[in-house]
Protein backbone atom coordinates (compact mmCIF):
# COMPACT_ATOMS: atom_id res chain seq x y z
CA UNK A 1 0.00 0.00 0.00
CA UNK A 2 1.47 3.04 -0.74
CA UNK A 3 0.63 6.68 -0.80
CA UNK A 4 0.98 9.24 -3.39
CA UNK A 5 0.20 12.95 -3.33
CA UNK A 6 -1.14 15.27 -6.14
CA UNK A 7 -0.55 19.12 -5.44
CA UNK A 8 -0.23 22.19 -7.61
CA UNK A 9 2.91 23.31 -5.72
CA UNK A 10 4.76 19.30 -6.22
CA UNK A 11 7.92 18.53 -7.57
CA UNK A 12 6.14 16.05 -9.70
CA UNK A 13 8.84 13.69 -8.76
CA UNK A 14 7.86 9.53 -8.79
CA UNK A 15 7.05 8.21 -6.40
CA UNK A 16 5.13 11.05 -5.42
CA UNK A 17 5.45 10.30 -2.07
CA UNK A 18 5.37 13.70 -0.27
CA UNK A 19 4.05 16.72 -0.72
CA UNK A 20 7.51 17.72 -2.08
CA UNK A 21 7.48 15.54 -4.75
CA UNK A 22 3.90 15.22 -5.60
CA UNK A 23 2.65 14.65 -8.58
CA UNK A 24 1.11 17.63 -10.50
CA UNK A 25 -1.75 15.80 -12.37
CA UNK A 26 -4.45 13.95 -11.25
CA UNK A 27 -4.79 11.15 -13.96
CA UNK A 28 -0.45 10.55 -13.34
CA UNK A 29 -1.29 9.45 -9.41
CA UNK A 30 -4.09 7.37 -10.26
CA UNK A 31 -1.82 5.60 -12.94
CA UNK A 32 1.10 4.95 -10.49
CA UNK A 33 -1.76 3.58 -7.70
CA UNK A 34 -2.56 0.24 -9.00
CA UNK A 35 -2.60 -1.71 -5.56
CA UNK A 36 -4.95 -2.52 -3.95
CA UNK A 37 -5.34 -0.31 -0.21
CA UNK A 38 -2.99 2.75 -2.68
CA UNK A 39 -4.24 6.13 -1.30
CA UNK A 40 -4.01 9.37 -3.84
CA UNK A 41 -4.33 12.52 -1.75
CA UNK A 42 -5.00 15.76 -3.53
CA UNK A 43 -4.60 19.03 -1.50
CA UNK A 44 -7.60 20.29 -1.57
CA UNK A 45 -6.69 23.88 -2.00
CA UNK A 46 -3.94 23.14 -4.27
CA UNK A 47 -5.79 21.28 -6.78
CA UNK A 48 -3.37 21.45 -9.94
CA UNK A 49 -4.63 23.85 -12.90
CA UNK A 50 -4.91 21.04 -15.04
CA UNK A 51 -7.18 19.21 -13.00
CA UNK A 52 -9.30 21.96 -11.31
CA UNK A 53 -8.98 24.20 -15.19
CA UNK A 54 -9.82 21.66 -17.80
CA UNK A 55 -10.44 22.83 -21.04
CA UNK A 56 -12.11 19.77 -22.73
CA UNK A 57 -14.29 16.85 -21.01
CA UNK A 58 -11.74 14.74 -18.67
CA UNK A 59 -11.97 10.79 -17.51
CA UNK A 60 -10.24 10.08 -14.32
CA UNK A 61 -9.66 6.22 -14.15
CA UNK A 62 -8.81 4.10 -11.34
CA UNK A 63 -6.30 1.45 -11.53
CA UNK A 64 -7.14 -0.54 -8.83
CA UNK A 65 -9.63 -0.68 -5.41
CA UNK A 66 -8.00 2.68 -4.00
CA UNK A 67 -8.89 5.70 -1.77
CA UNK A 68 -8.53 9.14 -3.18
CA UNK A 69 -8.81 11.65 -0.37
CA UNK A 70 -9.25 15.28 -0.41
CA UNK A 71 -6.24 16.95 2.18
CA UNK A 72 -4.94 19.81 3.41
CA UNK A 73 -1.26 19.78 3.40
CA UNK A 74 0.51 19.42 6.45
CA UNK A 75 4.15 19.04 5.13
CA UNK A 76 6.46 15.59 4.54
CA UNK A 77 3.77 13.30 4.01
CA UNK A 78 1.07 14.12 6.65
CA UNK A 79 -2.34 15.26 5.78
CA UNK A 80 -5.57 16.20 7.75
CA UNK A 81 -8.87 15.26 5.56
CA UNK A 82 -10.43 18.34 3.78
CA UNK A 83 -13.16 18.51 2.11
CA UNK A 84 -13.14 20.60 -1.14
CA UNK A 85 -16.40 22.00 -0.53
CA UNK A 86 -17.50 24.28 -2.96
CA UNK A 87 -14.53 26.53 -3.49
CA UNK A 88 -12.18 23.66 -5.10
CA UNK A 89 -12.60 21.30 -7.46
CA UNK A 90 -11.48 18.21 -10.10
CA UNK A 91 -13.26 19.41 -13.44
CA UNK A 92 -13.42 22.96 -14.71
CA UNK A 93 -14.65 26.73 -13.63
CA UNK A 94 -14.31 27.17 -17.37
CA UNK A 95 -17.30 27.65 -19.11
CA UNK A 96 -18.32 25.21 -22.27
CA UNK A 97 -19.08 21.33 -23.56
CA UNK A 98 -16.77 20.01 -20.53
CA UNK A 99 -17.97 16.54 -18.89
CA UNK A 100 -16.09 15.03 -15.91
CA UNK A 101 -16.06 11.53 -15.87
CA UNK A 102 -14.74 9.21 -13.22
CA UNK A 103 -13.99 5.54 -14.66
CA UNK A 104 -12.69 1.80 -13.31
CA UNK A 105 -14.55 -1.38 -12.37
CA UNK A 106 -12.98 -0.78 -9.03
CA UNK A 107 -13.87 -0.53 -5.30
CA UNK A 108 -13.35 3.07 -4.38
CA UNK A 109 -13.44 5.36 -1.65
CA UNK A 110 -13.33 9.13 -2.05
CA UNK A 111 -13.53 11.68 0.69
CA UNK A 112 -14.01 15.00 0.13
CA UNK A 113 -13.81 15.27 -3.35
CA UNK A 114 -15.48 18.02 -5.69
CA UNK A 115 -16.66 17.23 -9.10
CA UNK A 116 -16.96 20.39 -11.20
CA UNK A 117 -18.37 20.40 -15.05
CA UNK A 118 -18.50 22.91 -18.16
CA UNK A 119 -20.32 26.32 -16.87
CA UNK A 120 -22.09 28.34 -19.16
CA UNK A 121 -24.68 27.58 -21.69
CA UNK A 122 -23.27 24.51 -22.94
CA UNK A 123 -24.13 20.62 -22.63
CA UNK A 124 -21.98 19.01 -19.88
CA UNK A 125 -22.63 16.45 -17.69
CA UNK A 126 -21.05 14.58 -14.87
CA UNK A 127 -20.54 10.75 -14.31
CA UNK A 128 -20.13 8.63 -11.98
CA UNK A 129 -18.86 4.84 -12.18
CA UNK A 130 -18.72 5.02 -15.86
CA UNK A 131 -17.31 1.30 -15.98
CA UNK A 132 -19.32 -1.81 -15.80
CA UNK A 133 -18.67 -3.08 -12.23
CA UNK A 134 -17.50 0.11 -10.54
CA UNK A 135 -18.24 0.34 -6.91
CA UNK A 136 -18.03 3.92 -5.20
CA UNK A 137 -18.36 5.28 -2.30
CA UNK A 138 -18.09 8.44 -1.36
CA UNK A 139 -17.93 10.97 2.05
CA UNK A 140 -18.37 14.52 2.26
CA UNK A 141 -18.05 14.84 -2.00
CA UNK A 142 -19.90 17.78 -4.05
CA UNK A 143 -21.02 17.03 -7.71
CA UNK A 144 -21.08 20.34 -9.19
CA UNK A 145 -23.03 20.68 -12.33
CA UNK A 146 -22.00 24.37 -13.30
CA UNK A 147 -23.71 24.12 -16.84
CA UNK A 148 -26.49 26.90 -17.08
CA UNK A 149 -27.77 24.91 -20.08
CA UNK A 150 -31.13 23.43 -19.48
CA UNK A 151 -31.63 19.42 -19.04
CA UNK A 152 -28.25 18.63 -18.03
CA UNK A 153 -27.59 16.11 -15.16
CA UNK A 154 -25.70 14.68 -12.37
CA UNK A 155 -25.49 10.87 -13.48
CA UNK A 156 -24.40 8.27 -10.58
CA UNK A 157 -23.38 5.40 -13.06
CA UNK A 158 -22.53 4.07 -16.17
CA UNK A 159 -25.13 3.58 -18.67
CA UNK A 160 -25.95 0.27 -20.55
CA UNK A 161 -28.55 -3.24 -20.17
CA UNK A 162 -25.53 -4.99 -18.74
CA UNK A 163 -24.16 -2.48 -16.52
CA UNK A 164 -23.34 -3.25 -12.75
CA UNK A 165 -22.73 0.25 -10.70
CA UNK A 166 -22.84 0.88 -7.39
CA UNK A 167 -22.92 4.40 -5.39
CA UNK A 168 -22.85 5.00 -2.03
CA UNK A 169 -23.12 8.82 -1.08
CA UNK A 170 -22.73 9.95 2.21
CA UNK A 171 -23.71 13.38 3.02
CA UNK A 172 -23.21 14.61 -0.68
CA UNK A 173 -23.92 18.27 -1.83
CA UNK A 174 -25.48 18.58 -4.86
CA UNK A 175 -24.98 21.96 -6.88
CA UNK A 176 -27.29 22.31 -10.08
CA UNK A 177 -27.29 25.38 -12.72
CA UNK A 178 -30.51 25.46 -13.72
CA UNK A 179 -33.74 24.30 -12.70
CA UNK A 180 -33.77 21.91 -15.26
CA UNK A 181 -31.00 20.24 -13.77
CA UNK A 182 -31.41 16.97 -12.50
CA UNK A 183 -29.64 13.07 -10.92
CA UNK A 184 -29.99 10.35 -13.41
CA UNK A 185 -29.25 7.66 -11.00
CA UNK A 186 -29.09 5.29 -14.43
CA UNK A 187 -28.47 1.66 -14.19
CA UNK A 188 -26.71 1.93 -10.46
CA UNK A 189 -27.60 0.93 -7.05
CA UNK A 190 -27.60 3.84 -5.27
CA UNK A 191 -27.37 4.93 -1.45
CA UNK A 192 -27.61 8.61 -0.70
CA UNK A 193 -27.28 9.35 3.12
CA UNK A 194 -27.62 12.70 4.47
CA UNK A 195 -27.54 14.67 1.49
CA UNK A 196 -28.20 17.72 1.04
CA UNK A 197 -29.08 20.49 -2.95
CA UNK A 198 -26.68 23.27 -2.12
CA UNK A 199 -28.58 26.53 -1.88
CA UNK A 200 -25.63 28.35 -3.95
CA UNK A 201 -26.40 26.53 -7.03
CA UNK A 202 -30.14 26.28 -8.80
CA UNK A 203 -33.13 24.11 -7.53
CA UNK A 204 -34.39 21.76 -9.64
CA UNK A 205 -38.04 21.80 -10.71
CA UNK A 206 -37.68 17.73 -10.68
CA UNK A 207 -34.84 15.66 -8.39
CA UNK A 208 -34.82 12.19 -10.33
CA UNK A 209 -35.10 11.94 -14.02
CA UNK A 210 -34.42 8.95 -16.44
CA UNK A 211 -33.43 11.49 -19.13
CA UNK A 212 -33.20 9.40 -21.88
CA UNK A 213 -30.69 6.97 -20.63
CA UNK A 214 -31.02 3.37 -19.67
CA UNK A 215 -32.35 3.00 -15.79
CA UNK A 216 -32.62 -0.07 -13.55
CA UNK A 217 -32.09 -0.84 -9.96
CA UNK A 218 -32.98 1.30 -6.69
CA UNK A 219 -32.26 4.61 -5.04
CA UNK A 220 -32.08 4.34 -0.86
CA UNK A 221 -31.77 7.42 1.02
CA UNK A 222 -31.78 8.07 4.32
CA UNK A 223 -31.50 11.48 6.14
CA UNK A 224 -31.59 13.52 3.04
CA UNK A 225 -33.33 17.33 2.92
CA UNK A 226 -35.03 17.42 0.03
CA UNK A 227 -36.90 20.39 1.26
CA UNK A 228 -35.80 22.79 -1.51
CA UNK A 229 -37.67 20.94 -4.09
CA UNK A 230 -41.42 21.65 -3.87
CA UNK A 231 -41.83 20.82 -7.54
CA UNK A 232 -41.81 16.84 -7.99
CA UNK A 233 -38.85 14.49 -6.71
CA UNK A 234 -38.91 11.43 -8.65
CA UNK A 235 -39.72 12.28 -12.55
CA UNK A 236 -41.35 9.83 -15.65
CA UNK A 237 -39.37 6.86 -15.92
CA UNK A 238 -39.67 5.89 -19.67
CA UNK A 239 -35.98 4.31 -19.92
CA UNK A 240 -36.73 1.73 -17.26
CA UNK A 241 -37.92 0.85 -14.00
CA UNK A 242 -36.66 2.31 -10.72
CA UNK A 243 -37.07 1.94 -7.02
CA UNK A 244 -36.92 4.85 -4.89
CA UNK A 245 -36.70 4.69 -1.03
CA UNK A 246 -36.83 7.75 1.33
CA UNK A 247 -36.16 7.53 4.84
CA UNK A 248 -36.25 10.25 7.75
CA UNK A 249 -36.02 13.09 4.76
CA UNK A 250 -36.95 16.12 4.81
CA UNK A 251 -39.35 17.05 2.11
CA UNK A 252 -40.24 20.30 0.17
CA UNK A 253 -43.50 22.18 1.15
CA UNK A 254 -46.46 20.62 -1.04
CA UNK A 255 -43.92 18.51 -3.58
CA UNK A 256 -45.18 15.94 -5.45
CA UNK A 257 -43.60 12.35 -4.77
CA UNK A 258 -44.32 10.94 -8.01
CA UNK A 259 -44.83 12.43 -11.46
CA UNK A 260 -47.11 10.56 -13.83
CA UNK A 261 -45.51 7.49 -15.15
CA UNK A 262 -44.94 6.48 -18.90
CA UNK A 263 -45.06 3.99 -19.09
CA UNK A 264 -48.86 3.82 -17.15
CA UNK A 265 -47.70 0.86 -15.30
CA UNK A 266 -45.15 -0.96 -12.60
CA UNK A 267 -42.56 -1.01 -15.15
CA UNK A 268 -41.88 2.48 -14.05
CA UNK A 269 -40.97 4.43 -10.98
CA UNK A 270 -42.14 3.57 -7.70
CA UNK A 271 -41.43 5.39 -4.65
CA UNK A 272 -41.24 4.36 -0.80
CA UNK A 273 -41.21 6.82 2.00
CA UNK A 274 -40.88 6.17 5.63
CA UNK A 275 -41.15 8.79 8.17
CA UNK A 276 -40.94 11.30 5.50
CA UNK A 277 -42.30 14.94 5.99
CA UNK A 278 -42.28 18.57 5.06
CA UNK A 279 -42.90 19.82 8.80
CA UNK A 280 -43.42 18.50 12.35
CA UNK A 281 -44.71 15.67 11.39
CA UNK A 282 -43.46 11.73 12.27
CA UNK A 283 -46.01 9.58 11.04
CA UNK A 284 -45.86 9.18 7.74
CA UNK A 285 -45.60 6.54 5.27
CA UNK A 286 -45.96 7.00 1.58
CA UNK A 287 -46.56 4.26 -1.79
CA UNK A 288 -46.65 5.81 -5.00
CA UNK A 289 -46.79 3.83 -8.17
CA UNK A 290 -48.76 4.42 -11.48
CA UNK A 291 -51.51 2.38 -10.37
CA UNK A 292 -52.21 4.36 -7.34
CA UNK A 293 -51.08 6.19 -4.21
CA UNK A 294 -51.00 5.87 -0.44
CA UNK A 295 -50.83 7.71 2.53
CA UNK A 296 -51.57 8.01 5.73
CA UNK A 297 -54.61 9.96 6.35
CA UNK A 298 -55.20 11.49 9.89
CA UNK A 299 -58.65 12.54 8.95
CA UNK A 300 -60.61 9.50 8.66
CA UNK A 301 -60.12 6.37 10.61
CA UNK A 302 -61.39 3.18 13.09
CA UNK A 303 -62.43 4.31 16.09
CA UNK A 304 -60.22 1.33 17.28
CA UNK A 305 -57.71 1.82 14.35
CA UNK A 306 -54.33 1.69 14.58
CA UNK A 307 -52.54 4.50 16.45
CA UNK A 308 -49.59 6.94 15.04
CA UNK A 309 -48.79 8.52 18.34
CA UNK A 310 -49.76 6.64 21.00
CA UNK A 311 -53.10 7.98 21.53
CA UNK A 312 -54.09 9.52 18.06
CA UNK A 313 -55.49 7.34 15.48
CA UNK A 314 -55.27 7.13 11.72
CA UNK A 315 -55.95 4.73 7.96
CA UNK A 316 -54.37 4.37 4.94
CA UNK A 317 -56.00 6.25 1.99
CA UNK A 318 -55.57 4.82 -0.95
CA UNK A 319 -56.42 6.56 -4.06
CA UNK A 320 -56.08 4.85 -7.43
CA UNK A 321 -54.70 5.78 -10.65
CA UNK A 322 -56.95 5.61 -13.67
CA UNK A 323 -54.43 2.85 -14.90
CA UNK A 324 -54.88 0.20 -12.42
CA UNK A 325 -57.55 -2.75 -13.08
CA UNK A 326 -58.70 -6.10 -11.41
CA UNK A 327 -56.20 -7.88 -13.28
CA UNK A 328 -53.46 -5.38 -12.57
CA UNK A 329 -54.68 -3.59 -9.19
CA UNK A 330 -52.84 -1.23 -6.85
CA UNK A 331 -51.55 -3.43 -3.91
CA UNK A 332 -50.20 -1.52 -0.46
CA UNK A 333 -47.42 -2.67 1.03
CA UNK A 334 -47.85 -5.40 3.78
CA UNK A 335 -48.76 -4.69 7.71
CA UNK A 336 -48.13 -7.39 10.01
CA UNK A 337 -50.12 -8.89 12.86
CA UNK A 338 -47.34 -11.54 15.55
CA UNK A 339 -49.11 -14.51 16.52
CA UNK A 340 -48.32 -16.86 18.59
CA UNK A 341 -50.60 -19.68 18.43
CA UNK A 342 -51.50 -22.61 15.58
CA UNK A 343 -54.67 -22.94 16.15
CA UNK A 344 -57.36 -21.33 13.24
CA UNK A 345 -58.20 -17.94 13.18
CA UNK A 346 -59.69 -15.65 10.54
CA UNK A 347 -57.72 -12.70 9.83
CA UNK A 348 -59.76 -9.68 8.60
CA UNK A 349 -58.95 -5.60 7.66
CA UNK A 350 -61.77 -3.22 7.93
CA UNK A 351 -61.40 -0.30 5.72
CA UNK A 352 -64.42 2.30 4.44
CA UNK A 353 -65.78 4.15 1.35
CA UNK A 354 -66.77 7.75 1.92
CA UNK A 355 -69.23 10.00 0.21
CA UNK A 356 -71.53 6.63 -1.06
CA UNK A 357 -73.28 3.83 0.60
CA UNK A 358 -72.71 1.43 -2.10
CA UNK A 359 -70.59 -1.50 -1.10
CA UNK A 360 -67.26 -2.39 -2.85
CA UNK A 361 -67.21 -5.15 -4.55
CA UNK A 362 -64.75 -8.36 -4.44
CA UNK A 363 -63.41 -7.25 -7.96
CA UNK A 364 -62.99 -3.99 -6.82
CA UNK A 365 -60.77 -3.92 -3.41
CA UNK A 366 -59.87 -7.45 -1.94
CA UNK A 367 -56.95 -8.48 0.79
CA UNK A 368 -54.24 -11.01 0.87
CA UNK A 369 -52.73 -12.29 3.68
CA UNK A 370 -49.14 -14.62 4.01
CA UNK A 371 -49.23 -16.80 6.95
CA UNK A 372 -46.78 -20.22 7.89
CA UNK A 373 -49.36 -22.69 6.89
CA UNK A 374 -45.76 -25.25 6.35
CA UNK A 375 -44.31 -26.72 9.40
CA UNK A 376 -40.74 -26.94 9.62
CA UNK A 377 -39.71 -23.88 7.23
CA UNK A 378 -40.70 -20.43 7.16
CA UNK A 379 -42.35 -20.59 3.82
CA UNK A 380 -45.47 -18.76 3.85
CA UNK A 381 -49.40 -19.88 1.91
CA UNK A 382 -51.17 -16.82 0.51
CA UNK A 383 -54.92 -16.65 0.75
CA UNK A 384 -57.20 -13.60 -0.39
CA UNK A 385 -60.70 -12.67 -0.54
CA UNK A 386 -60.92 -11.39 -4.09
CA UNK A 387 -63.62 -12.31 -7.18
CA UNK A 388 -62.75 -15.71 -8.59
CA UNK A 389 -61.80 -15.13 -11.95
CA UNK A 390 -65.04 -16.64 -13.42
CA UNK A 391 -67.49 -15.86 -10.63
CA UNK A 392 -69.39 -12.97 -10.70
CA UNK A 393 -68.59 -10.03 -8.40
CA UNK A 394 -69.84 -9.78 -4.87
CA UNK A 395 -70.32 -7.06 -2.14
CA UNK A 396 -67.64 -7.48 0.69
CA UNK A 397 -69.03 -7.74 3.92
CA UNK A 398 -69.77 -5.60 5.89
CA UNK A 399 -67.71 -4.29 8.54
CA UNK A 400 -67.95 -2.51 11.99
CA UNK A 401 -70.23 0.06 10.51
CA UNK A 402 -70.25 4.14 9.78
CA UNK A 403 -70.30 4.73 13.76
CA UNK A 404 -66.86 3.10 14.03
CA UNK A 405 -65.12 5.26 11.73
CA UNK A 406 -64.45 8.62 12.46
CA UNK A 407 -64.24 11.44 10.26
CA UNK A 408 -66.07 10.40 7.32
CA UNK A 409 -68.79 12.15 5.26
CA UNK A 410 -72.59 11.36 6.17
CA UNK A 411 -72.75 9.02 3.17
CA UNK A 412 -70.01 6.03 3.67
CA UNK A 413 -69.52 2.40 3.46
CA UNK A 414 -67.91 0.53 5.85
CA UNK A 415 -66.33 -2.94 4.88
CA UNK A 416 -64.25 -6.15 5.85
CA UNK A 417 -62.07 -7.72 3.92
CA UNK A 418 -61.66 -11.65 5.37
CA UNK A 419 -60.78 -15.12 3.34
CA UNK A 420 -63.38 -17.19 2.89
CA UNK A 421 -61.77 -19.76 5.44
CA UNK A 422 -60.17 -19.71 8.46
CA UNK A 423 -56.31 -20.29 8.18
CA UNK A 424 -53.97 -22.19 10.41
CA UNK A 425 -50.43 -21.24 11.11
CA UNK A 426 -48.44 -24.40 11.37
CA UNK A 427 -45.55 -21.86 12.84
CA UNK A 428 -45.54 -19.11 15.54
CA UNK A 429 -44.66 -15.82 13.45
CA UNK A 430 -45.94 -12.37 11.39
CA UNK A 431 -49.44 -13.30 9.65
CA UNK A 432 -48.61 -10.38 7.04
CA UNK A 433 -51.79 -8.47 5.31
CA UNK A 434 -52.58 -6.00 2.23
CA UNK A 435 -54.94 -4.60 0.49
CA UNK A 436 -55.56 -5.07 -3.58
CA UNK A 437 -57.30 -2.36 -5.22
CA UNK A 438 -58.33 -3.21 -8.95
CA UNK A 439 -61.27 -0.21 -9.27
CA UNK A 440 -59.71 2.69 -11.11
CA UNK A 441 -59.96 6.54 -10.00
CA UNK A 442 -60.88 5.71 -6.22
CA UNK A 443 -60.37 6.24 -2.78
CA UNK A 444 -60.13 3.74 0.17
CA UNK A 445 -59.64 4.14 3.76
CA UNK A 446 -57.56 1.16 5.47
CA UNK A 447 -57.27 0.38 9.14
CA UNK A 448 -53.82 -0.87 8.45
CA UNK A 449 -53.82 -3.85 10.99
CA UNK A 450 -54.62 -7.22 10.64
CA UNK A 451 -57.53 -8.37 13.33
CA UNK A 452 -57.36 -11.86 14.43
CA UNK A 453 -60.68 -13.81 15.24
CA UNK B 1 -52.64 17.81 -27.05
CA UNK B 2 -54.82 19.38 -24.54
CA UNK B 3 -56.26 19.10 -20.43
CA UNK B 4 -60.02 19.19 -20.77
CA UNK B 5 -61.08 18.75 -17.06
CA UNK B 6 -59.76 18.88 -13.87
CA UNK B 7 -60.79 17.50 -10.73
CA UNK B 8 -59.56 18.30 -7.32
CA UNK B 9 -59.84 15.88 -4.24
CA UNK B 10 -58.89 17.58 -0.57
CA UNK B 11 -58.70 15.84 2.71
CA UNK B 12 -58.15 17.62 5.77
CA UNK B 13 -55.57 16.43 8.30
CA UNK B 14 -55.29 16.39 11.89
CA UNK B 15 -51.82 18.51 11.32
CA UNK B 16 -53.47 21.43 8.98
CA UNK B 17 -52.57 20.02 6.22
CA UNK B 18 -54.52 19.32 3.19
CA UNK B 19 -54.21 15.93 1.42
CA UNK B 20 -54.67 17.04 -2.31
CA UNK B 21 -55.69 14.62 -5.04
CA UNK B 22 -55.73 16.24 -8.52
CA UNK B 23 -56.98 14.68 -11.59
CA UNK B 24 -56.40 15.89 -14.85
CA UNK B 25 -58.07 14.35 -18.05
CA UNK B 26 -56.92 15.29 -21.53
CA UNK B 27 -58.72 15.54 -25.01
CA UNK B 28 -58.27 11.76 -25.47
CA UNK B 29 -59.62 10.74 -22.17
CA UNK B 30 -56.25 9.73 -20.43
CA UNK B 31 -56.14 10.83 -17.31
CA UNK B 32 -53.07 12.01 -15.11
CA UNK B 33 -53.23 11.76 -11.12
CA UNK B 34 -51.10 13.72 -9.36
CA UNK B 35 -51.34 13.34 -5.25
CA UNK B 36 -49.38 16.03 -2.90
CA UNK B 37 -50.01 17.69 0.29
CA UNK B 38 -51.01 20.67 1.38
CA UNK B 39 -49.70 23.25 3.65
CA UNK B 40 -51.21 26.76 3.26
CA UNK B 41 -51.07 26.36 -0.69
CA UNK B 42 -53.65 28.13 -3.23
CA UNK B 43 -54.24 25.00 -4.33
CA UNK B 44 -57.12 26.12 -7.18
CA UNK B 45 -54.06 27.57 -8.52
CA UNK B 46 -51.23 24.97 -7.85
CA UNK B 47 -53.77 22.31 -9.57
CA UNK B 48 -54.13 25.10 -12.53
CA UNK B 49 -50.29 25.60 -12.74
CA UNK B 50 -49.78 21.89 -13.29
CA UNK B 51 -52.46 21.31 -15.68
CA UNK B 52 -50.37 24.08 -18.06
CA UNK B 53 -47.28 22.12 -17.10
CA UNK B 54 -48.83 19.07 -17.99
CA UNK B 55 -50.02 20.66 -21.38
CA UNK B 56 -46.87 21.69 -22.04
CA UNK B 57 -45.03 18.20 -21.34
CA UNK B 58 -47.35 16.41 -23.79
CA UNK B 59 -47.07 18.66 -26.49
CA UNK B 60 -43.52 17.80 -26.29
CA UNK B 61 -44.28 14.23 -26.05
CA UNK B 62 -46.16 14.73 -28.98
CA UNK B 63 -43.34 16.50 -30.99
CA UNK B 64 -40.60 13.71 -29.64
CA UNK B 65 -42.59 11.03 -31.09
CA UNK B 66 -42.54 12.70 -34.45
CA UNK B 67 -39.61 13.37 -34.49
CA UNK B 68 -38.60 9.85 -33.59
CA UNK B 69 -40.96 8.14 -36.24
CA UNK B 70 -38.86 10.39 -38.75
Amino acid sequence: MADYFVASGGSNTSPYDTWAKAATSLATALAAATATGDRVIVQYDAVPSGDSGAASSVTYTFAANIALISASNDGGSAYTPTAMGESYWIGTSTSGSINVFLAGAYNVYMYGITLRSGGGNSNAVITLGNSDGAHYEMEDCCLWQASTASNQILRLSAIGNSHNTFARLTRPTFRFGHTSHSIVAACAEVVIEGGQISPSGSTPSTLFTVSSVVAHGSVYMEGCDWSPVTGTLIGSHTNGPKNYVFVTCRLGSGVTVLATQTPANKSSARAWLYDCAAGDAHYHIQYHDAFGSLTVDTGIYANDGAQYDGTNRCSWKVVTSANCSYYTPFVTPWFDVYHSGTSAVTPSIEFLRDGSTTAYQDDEVWGEWAYKGTSGFPLTTMVNDRKALAASAANQAAGVGTSGWTGENASAWSGKLQPASTITPAEIGHIRGRVCVGEPSITVYIDPQTRLT
Amino acid sequence: MSIINTTIEQYPQANGTVHVVERHTDHLGQQYMRTWFSDGHDIEAMATAHAAELEAQLAQQEIDEVLGDG
